[in-house]
């Protein structure tokens, strides 16, 4: 029965791959390291480093409001005053 | 709006979207997996990157040092750092998970100026790390109660410190610092760069236009200086100054 379990569970690993899903694992990959970083990278050349961090750093108010829309994921509000006080913090850090 | 602040607006939207992508691949693909294919297309974007607007000549002559310390910090940090991130994303919500690594990457990168830059850090600078660490604690330890038992049991000093915090940092250090503290990095601005987690090789080779440092009241700024732009330069052979290779 064990033995069952485990050959099935291989089996799913093996039917879960799938070529377009790899096609959109390099994508997002291309996307992230690649798109994202050049255009912040011309960010800081044309606006500066300092303003630029500032701004990156709204990514995590993005973040946030992108997986509480699409993905559905719960926040409350320790949550939301977390994550209100870290990019108080890091723009502290970066403009003061 | 400056071209310069829409593309940085759009960069962040680019990598909000990704990280959302990211928390629903990490379901179908082990960590491992799922970093690698995304480090091969990150690489292949890179690659049009380079042969699209780069000087190509140039990069023979980045130093051997660059090259090896690049290759070091990418190992560790997409090599081992990334699957560990995509553990802990694989566990916990992506809305807990992306922030508590930026926080803790903007600590570890001013700890990163203060011990390897040797920067002088202020009032704000504590007062901003003390924010910082507070929602970082209300975003993990916090949170432990609201969440399932699964969820919970990654959102301790486990998920936090060793998965996102120890073994990132390390691969940034193991370029930034080596790129610093040897003297072979061309600029305190890419050592600053490197620092804080970008790994494009020889930005000032690849993108053209020269970089300088300028101190303001003890404390070391970074900016980009170009003709026409307001800037203070750094004196030649100076503490603060930079060569350009």
């Amino acid at each position: 029965m064990a033995h069952r379990d485990s050959l099935r569970r291989r089996m799913h690993y093996r039917s879960g791959w799938s070529f377009r899903l790899s096609g959109v694992a390099i994508a997002n990959g291309a996307g992230m390291l690649g798109v994202a970083s050049m255009l912040f990278l011309v960010g800081i050349e044309r606006a500066g480093l300092s303003i630029s961090a500032v701004l990156g750093s709204t990514q995590i108010f993005w973040t946030t409001m992108l997986s509480v829309l699409v993905l559905r994921e719960r926040m409350n509000l320790a949550g939301i005053v977390g994550i209100t006080a870290m990019f108080s913090g890091i723009t502290i850090i970066l403009l003061l | 709006m400056p071209i310069g602040e829409l593309a940085v607006l759009a960069s962040t939207l680019v990598f909000s979207i990704t990280g959302i992508v990211q928390k629903r691949l990490v379901a179908r693909f082990r960590p491992l997996t799922l970093g690698a294919l995304g480090a091969g297309g990150g690489a292949l974007a890179a690659l049009v990157f380079v042969l699209t607007t780069s000087d190509i000549s140039a990069i023979p002559r980045i130093p051997t040092t660059h090259v090896v310390l690049g290759i070091l910090g990418g190992i560790i940090n997409i090599g081992l750092g990334e699957p560990l991130y995509l553990l802990f994303l694989r566990n916990v919500d992506v809305s807990k998970a992306w922030p508590i690594m930026a926080g803790l990457l903007s600590i570890f990168s001013l700890l990163s100026g203060i011990l390897i830059l040797r920067e002088t850090p202020t009032a704000f600078d504590i007062g901003g790390v003390v924010v910082v660490v507070t929602g970082v604690y209300l975003l993990s330890f916090g949170q432990r109660k609201h969440t399932d038992k699964n969820q919970a049991s990654w959102l301790g000093f486990k998920g936090v410190f060793l998965s996102i915090g120890g073994i990132r940092v390390l691969g940034v250090w193991a370029y930034g610092a080596g790129l610093c503290v040897t003297g072979d990095g061309p600029t305190d601005f890419e050592c600053a760069e490197a620092i804080s987690g970008m790994y494009l090789p020889d930005h000032h080779v690849l993108a053209g236009g020269e970089r300088d440092t300028h101190t303001e009241g003890g404390r070391r700024r970074f900016g980009v200086w170009e003709q026409g732009q307001e800037g203070v330069v750094a004196e030649p052979g100076g503490e603060d100054s930079c060569e350009v290779t």
